[in-house]
């Protein structure tokens, strides 16, 4: 097997080590058997040939690497899995991008909920749905904008109001993950 | 762009000459490459061929198996179409022979005028 084989298959490797063993192992073998099948009909030239056409050893294995990744998190993975998946495809692919954004946006209302809830449990005063003249507020308030006409309308049915909207918005931000990670499955 | 536009079309043609060639017997890598690519070719290297070899077995349209017949540099890694990939396949061909037939009216027509 020539140097250039070699070098080629243990870049490879290095490559694909987030994929588990076996299914590394299996591309690899395969790998290995097309450059040998290449070497042995065309000498030296068909190796070159043949790994021009396999590309850079990274690209090569980014493609096993990211549908691994996609097949995985679209089978059960959680919210933060799915989360990174998108994360890691987001500069390469707009729909990556756009779904990570949006899951992200949905996340961070489910955790603005929760802590609106909170603070209705620690400063009511500041926490509620807030109408006013040229004021409306469903959240923390600024005392400083509060002004004598504005009224707070929910009270404490604000605390189970938040509690049901954040894991509405929590769902909703796992749905969008797990239905942008199967259409880039399926389109990979 | 006509480069880009032709990386487009082949990479959609890929799938169906891979399947259309193991529809006519197990094939491995290199074969199935040299057949698809013989002629002017589909435009299917080896950096995209086996990813997408993997992605069809994934998806249960295809199986694999090793063996070292004689004479060979390297035990080599066969895939055959399942029941599934069968199916999909006469889907395709479908589309594809519509598709065609659609295509070559609009552009024949227009060239022989």
């Amino acid at each position: 097997m020539t140097h250039d084989i070699d070098l080629y298959l243990r870049r490879l490797r290095a490559a694909l080590r987030s994929l588990p063993e076996a299914e590394r192992e299996e591309i690899l073998a395969e790998t290995r058997s097309h450059l040998r099948e290449r070497e042995e009909a065309d000498g030296q030239a068909g190796v070159e040939a043949a790994l021009r056409a396999f590309g850079p050893a990274e690209a090569y294995a980014g493609a096993f690497v990211d549908e691994y990744r996609l097949r995985a998190a679209s089978a059960g993975g959680g919210p933060l899995e799915l989360a990174g998946v998108l994360l890691g495809q987001a500069t390469r692919r707009v729909t990556a991008c756009f779904g990570f954004v949006l899951a992200a946006v949905a996340y961070l209302f489910a955790g603005a909920f929760v802590l609106i809830a909170a603070v209705e449990v620690i400063r009511p005063d500041l926490a509620g749905m807030w109408i006013g003249p040229d004021v409306f507020v469903l959240g923390v308030i600024n005392p400083a904008s509060r002004g004598p006409d504005t009224a707070e309308l929910l009270g404490p049915a604000l605390i189970p109001l938040m509690l049901v909207a954040a894991p509405l918005a929590l769902a909703l931000g796992y749905a969008i993950s797990q239905a942008t990670v199967r259409h880039l499955l399926r389109k990979h | 762009m006509i480069e880009a536009w032709k990386s487009q079309l082949r990479k959609g043609a890929a799938e169906l000459a891979v399947l259309a060639v193991l529809d006519k017997g197990d094939a491995f890598g290199v074969a199935i490459l040299d057949t698809i690519e013989s002629g002017d070719g589909v435009g299917v290297s080896e950096g995209a061929l086996y990813p997408l070899l993997k992605r069809l077995e994934t998806g249960g349209r295809i199986q694999s198996y090793w063996s070292e017949p004689d004479g060979a540099a390297a035990p080599r890694k066969y895939y055959r179409l399942t029941g599934e990939g069968q199916d999909a396949l006469r889907a395709m061909r479908d589309a594809w022979t519509s598709f065609r037939q659609r295509m070559d009216e609009i552009v024949g027509a227009s060239h022989d005028a």
